[in-house]
């Protein structure tokens, strides 16, 4: 008897197709199967073979084993698709003489598609809740060192009242204060450098229409003609009231994009003539000389003279920044507060602005429909005037009541809190005591359509 | 072939005939159609004939008793089933178209002969339906004219219609009978002309040869050591041989002699198989020996064929050693298996 020699071991791939070949009670679909199936690993096995000739070590690792397994499955189960019987019972009849391994790996085959497609939305649910659960986390931790850091410079009731506390009560004007000689130290297509610092980006500049304007003397009011002028009187300081992010390193990009957002649609409308972005970047974006559609209805005066619709004689700068949910306090950035201060230096210095012509919208707004203030209420409270070296306007009794008798309706009332500035409360009072020198509101809103209407023509 | 007449036809009753598949064991003494369920219809034909001058009186006789003929010139050939009826009126010895499992070279009307009995049982192929025939394997003196044999009978099926599979016989009565053992196991034909081995595991043959013994072996050997005609002798071979008692005749002792010899032969031929070939696996199971074919037929065949094998030493641990569920069909039925799986 001669020995055998080098006589192959049953491949354990031969075992798992036997197992499943068993299912089919028909002598020809087992046979269908096992020739089938057994032909395509064996031609398989073949073709990858003689593709990884040249790279043995690949064929003899584990890796090479397990894909082909993989392969093997995955013809068994194409092979056990196609030779399922069509009848429901014979299918149910067949099932059950499979294996219980055999039938779970062949239902997950048979909704493969939709497990892949689980899968995949599961990784993207997962990957993107981990995004959004990884930026809150460093959002959150940002914010709360932020705040240690107090970056971030809140002008809250506190801090304005203790501004205002600084300021002496009743301080109307500053008529001493001479504002610091600031000049040009360097001009680019770019950008203008001055003096105190002050950087303005005139990369967004355009134009607008020459300003013109009628100013009406106190020295005879209501009745005395208005003064025309083309010079710049003063300041009204806004915020942009837009959607703001919170102001941390890892949002300076989406602070970024909404800066530049905001910078188009003001440029767009010339809606004001700067803009301070929460870096402290001071955009011009409508030429000095030129009026910008900020101030809407309007009312401010100095010792001589009233000024209506104060696009054409003030300046509008806008802070980016917007009031804390459910409250009228503004948010500036320690940046914004450097260059509003600047920027005012440069402004009071270039047109010789003085004191009493810098104030805020909020407190130059009006209805000209219902004979009301603080039509819109950007800074109607806390504008740290006293930190751009300004008088507090607040104390400062509004002309809009003190010459117009407008007041304050439930709207107002109810936007406002109840609340009402010093000088609009003490100018109120005056009314109300007929100290004031005009009392009916009917008369201040004919007065001052009057005279919008002579500026318009003019 | 000059002229055919068929007085009758039982291929046009052909069932099972709509699944598409036939299986067709071409043998040296039989030709055997599967088909049906499960292959359960089949038919025979004996792959025999007889030729006589013609007379009109004897193609009367013929027409008469509906005997199946063909007239060649001055011949009258009466094949299949009748030809062993119509042997007998002559006392004559039917000639055979095979030899030793492939065709006959020294038969001139051999391939005529059994083409008109493939003819008469098969039906007409309608949408070129898959056929599976069996051919013997690779054996001493058979290895050249396996090419032609198998080549000629399958350009007989073509010519019907069918699309036409050689199947290996030994390989067909392991698909015939070793389904529950996913068609692993050692299948063994034993014919009339000679013995066909196949070892299968999970259908794919891994070894298969055949030799060239068989009933006509036995049949012969038998007539020449006791001066008995072939007939006499396989008419007591078929009706009462029992390999399992002591014989009471000189007819019985020699066949139970020739048959000890054919298995002993089978055997050792397998054995040597098996020690000798490099393609066989290691396997982790025991095999299972399926016999079929007229010459396992005779009681006690199994029970001898048992008791050589394990006196032999086989190499490989044998489970069982059974009779095919019918032994004249299971190689016809292992071909329609293997026609019903290639329908696509």
């Amino acid at each position: 008897m001669s020995e055998k020699v080098a006589a192959p071991a049953i491949e354990p791939y031969l075992r798992l197709v036997e197992q499943y070949a068993s299912s089919f009670e028909r002598p020809e679909m087992r046979l269908r199967f096992l020739n089938r199936t057994l032909a395509r690993q064996s031609e398989r096995e073949r073709l990858w073979r003689g593709r990884l000739r040249r790279f043995a070590f690949i064929e003899n690792s584990a890796a090479y084993r397990w894909l082909l397994d993989f392969a093997l499955y995955r013809t068994i189960f194409e092979e056990f698709q196609r030779l399922l019987p069509d009848g429901f019972r014979e299918r149910r009849r067949l099932w059950r003489q499979a294996p219980v391994r055999a039938r779970i790996f062949f239902e997950l085959y048979r909704a493969r598609r939709a497990v892949y497609a689980a899968g995949i939305l599961a990784g993207v649910m997962l990957l993107a809740g981990a995004v959004v659960l990884g930026r809150w986390a460093v959002r959150g931790v940002s914010t709360m060192l932020d705040a240690r850091r107090n970056s971030t410079v809140s002008i809250a009731a506190p801090v304005a009242s203790a501004i205002a506390a600084a300021t002496p009560n009743g301080a109307e004007y500053l008529p001493d204060y001479r504002p610091e000689k600031v000049w040009l130290v360097e001009k680019t297509a770019e950008y203008e450098r001055y003096s105190n610092g002050g950087r303005i980006l005139t990369r967004y500049e355009t134009t607008n229409h020459p300003r013109s304007y009628l100013r009406f003397p106190r020295e005879g009011w209501p009745d005395a003609p208005g003064v025309q002028g083309r010079d710049i009187i003063g300041i009204v300081y806004h915020s942009s009231e837009s959607d703001i992010v919170p102001f941390i390193a890892d949002n300076t990009q989406s602070i970024q994009a909404r800066t530049r957002g905001l910078i188009e649609y003001v440029r767009e409308r010339r809606s004001y003539n700067y803009l301070i972005d929460r870096f402290g970047e001071i955009h011009r974006l409508v030429r000095d000389d030129h009026a910008a559609h900020h101030a809407g209805h309007s009312i401010w005066a100095d010792a001589d003279f009233v000024y209506v619709g104060l696009n054409e004689s003030f300046i509008g700068i806008c802070f980016e920044s917007t009031s804390a949910t459910g409250s009228l306090d503004e948010q500036l950035t320690e940046a914004q507060m450097i260059a509003g201060r600047a920027l005012t230096g440069i402004l009071r210095s270039r047109y010789q602005i003085a004191d009493a012509g810098c104030t805020t919208h909020g407190l130059v707004s009006i209805n000209p429909e219902r004979g009301t203030i603080a039509h819109h209420h950007d800074w109607v409270r806390n504008f740290p005037f006293a930190a751009f070296s300004l008088s507090d306007k607040y104390a400062t009794r509004p002309p809009s009541i003190e010459l117009y008798a407008f007041g304050t309706d439930e709207e107002v009332r109810a936007k406002l809190g109840g609340w009402l500035w010093e000088g609009a409360a003490k100018a109120a009072a005056e009314i109300e005591s007929g100290a004031a020198a005009e009392r009916d509101p009917r008369r201040g809103l004919l007065i001052y359509r009057a005279q919008m209407n002579r500026q318009k023509e003019h | 072939m000059a002229e055919n007449q068929q007085v009758d036809s039982p291929a046009s009753d052909a069932g099972g005939y709509d699944a598409g598949a036939l299986g067709l064991d071409i043998g040296t003494s039989r030709i055997v159609l599967a088909n049906g369920p499960q292959g359960t219809q089949s038919q025979s034909q004996l792959n025999a004939f007889i030729s006589v001058p013609y007379a009109k009186l004897t193609e009367n006789i013929l027409q008469q008793n509906r005997m199946v003929y063909h007239r060649n010139g001055k011949e009258l050939c009466v094949y299949g089933n009748d030809s062993e009826r119509f042997a007998s009126f002559f006392n004559a010895v039917p000639r055979r178209p095979m030899q030793r499992g492939v065709l006959n070279a020294h038969e001139a009307m051999g391939q005529q002969i059994i083409q008109a009995i493939i003819e008469q049982m098969l039906p007409r192929a309608r949408k070129n339906e898959m056929i599976c025939f069996s051919v013997p394997g690779k054996g001493e003196g058979a290895d050249a004219n396996l090419v032609y044999h198998e080549a000629v009978l399958r350009n007989f099926l073509q010519g019907f219609g069918y699309q036409a599979k050689a199947i290996n016989e030994g390989l067909a009565v392991v698909f015939a009978e070793l389904q529950q053992e996913n068609f692993t196991g050692i299948g063994i034909s034993l014919g009339g002309g000679m013995c066909n081995v196949c070892v299968a595991f999970l259908s794919v043959p891994m070894l298969s040869f055949s030799i060239p013994m068989g009933g006509d072996y036995i049949d012969s050997s038998v007539s020449e050591v006791t001066a008995e005609p072939v007939t006499r002798v396989r008419l007591q071979k078929e009706e009462s041989l029992d390999l399992a008692r002591q014989p009471k005749d000189k007819v019985a002792s020699a066949l139970q002699i020739y048959y000890e010899e054919v298995m002993a032969t089978l055997i050792n031929k397998l054995r040597e198989e098996f020690e000798n070939s490099n393609s066989i696996p290691r396997l982790d199971r025991p095999l299972p020996i399926v016999l079929s074919g007229g010459t396992a037929k005779p009681r006690g065949f199994l029970q001898k064929f048992e008791g050589m094998l394990k006196a032999s030493g086989f190499p490989a641990p044998v489970s069982e050693v059974r009779l095919a569920s019918d032994p004249l069909t299971a190689t016809a039925r292992g071909c329609f298996i293997a026609a019903l799986s290639e329908i696509k």
